[in-house]
């Protein structure tokens, strides 16, 4: 009897229904900007948790084992090290000499302070997108940290990506080598403009493309190029890499590059989050 | 009530693997589906039932954090749990190559909508090099990792089974 009572709903009918929700909302995330927010906020509240310990296990696992692998190699690289120490000492003369030309060429080095007047807080990278088809990854501060959407992501010393969509305990970021990205740059040498994308069919090279640069730019492989001036969403000067393979472009009005960035995708852990908004002029 | 837990659990586990443990055993950057292996394995040894209702909340979740559209991974996930689900009648323990042949169809089908509505739509049309160097790659890795989820999941599935089993004869 017991059996008999329960009630068995066609699966034709459940695929009809499911279809038809997910249909709304993807209609409804097109129509209304933060539909999902709470949805997301929600899960977010257990998911983000969760991933944080993972990563603190996981580092802590790689410590240990880390550790232990050390003690192994200690011994052999003592031996070593002794060795290298003589010849150390020798190059280390010479290095000082080049440290102090250094400090003079950074004193020079304008840029550097321009960061350094902006408010950052730091990140630290806790998970990325389950795909592989984008390069977006999880930080864990979030709106009640004061991060906002479009805030700018630095890191290694360069730009990292941009802040794509906020919760309150997470935020996603965007990087620049997504194949969805777009950065408004320049030559920090000449002030040329030009593009600067993602290319998904580039990452494994570590480069991105830069295209859209005027063909009588006067610039050469190795120039520096920043964010630029008149970006919608990038805070101008921000350091993104340095020029190679410059082409011109078969319509014969522009030329193409790429671009091998100076942050480390690969090994990035923490970030620092701009939190100045670009001003457009517009509110 | 045993299985709707455990599968709750499962997919949550294979989401928090896959976005940070797996992350880090990606080779050629690329990390293997489990999502799609889960989907496979729920709806194959299931049903097309349980299929559906899986692939729709492991889409969700997948959703929640791809800062896309809302639904769009919940709709593909859900055809392919009711696809690997209409399977079911062809499933035994010990059969090898249907269920891997599965995980790779399921894996196209997912990677090949997504490029079509993410990437051909933006232009991007070189579809040899795309399938190359990111689906070709990722299809490898998923089959190799089902081959040991999948026998773990039956082992979970004949566990279940068994235990569903028991505590039918104790109440009728």
């Amino acid at each position: 009897m017991k059996h008999q009572n329960k009630f068995h709903f066609p699966t034709k009918y459940l695929l009809a229904i499911l279809t038809f929700l997910c249909v709304i909302m993807i209609v409804l995330s097109f129509i209304i900007d933060d539909f999902a927010r709470p949805v997301k906020n929600t899960v977010a509240k257990i998911v983000i948790p969760i991933q944080s310990g993972m990563n603190d296990i996981g580092i802590w696992l790689t410590d240990k084992s880390d550790n232990l692998k050390e003690l192994n190699d200690v011994m052999s690289e003592n031996e070593a090290l002794k060795k290298e120490l003589a010849e150390l000492k020798e190059s280390n003369a010479l290095s000082v000499q080049e440290k102090n030309e250094l400090q003079r060429l950074r004193e020079l080095y304008e840029l550097d302070s321009k960061y350094n007047s902006y408010s950052k807080i730091g990140a630290s990278i806790i998970s990325k997108d389950s795909g592989n088809w984008f390069s977006t990854f999880t930080i864990n501060k979030g709106a009640k940290d004061g991060i906002k959407v479009d805030m700018n992501v630095i890191g290694n010393g360069g730009l990292v990506g941009i802040v794509a969509e906020v919760g309150d305990n997470y935020s996603i970021v965007r990087a620049i080598i997504d194949d969805e990205s777009n950065v408004s740059a320049q030559f920090s040498s000449t002030s040329d403009e030009c593009i600067v994308k993602g290319d998904l069919m580039m990452i494994n090279e570590g480069v991105l493309s830069v295209i859209n640069i005027d063909k009588d730019a006067k610039v050469a492989d190795g120039d520096m190029i920043v964010t630029s001036n008149i970006s919608q969403k990038f805070l101008p000067g921000i350091l993104i890499g340095y020029v190679k393979n410059i082409k011109d472009d078969p319509n014969n009005l522009t030329k193409s590059a790429q671009i091998t960035p100076v942050v480390d995708f690969a090994h990035l852990e923490e970030v620092l989050v701009i939190t100045e908004l670009k001003d457009t002029g517009k509110k | 009530m045993l299985r709707t837990i455990s599968t709750a659990l499962l997919i949550f586990i294979f989401y928090i693997l896959q976005c940070t443990l797996f992350n880090t055993l990606s080779l050629a950057s690329v990390s293997p589906n489990l999502m799609i292996i889960i989907t496979f394995a729920i709806g194959f040894m299931r049903g097309r039932k349980a299929g559906i209702i899986t692939g729709f909340f492991c889409g969700l979740l997948i959703d929640c954090f791809s800062g896309s559209v809302l639904g769009f991974n919940a709709l593909i996930f859900m055809y392919i749990g009711y696809f690997n689900g209409v399977f079911h009648r062809l499933f035994y323990d010990e059969d090898v190559t249907l269920p891997l042949s599965l995980v790779v169809g399921s894996d196209f089908a997912y990677l090949f909508s997504f490029y079509v509505i993410r990437f051909v739509l933006r232009n991007r049309l070189n579809f040899g090099e795309y399938f190359v160097k990111v689906m070709l790659p990722e299809m490898l890795y998923t089959v190799i990792i089902a081959i040991i989820m999948y026998r773990l999941l039956l082992k979970w599935n004949r566990f279940l089974e068994s235990r569903e089993q028991r505590s039918e004869i104790k109440f009728d």
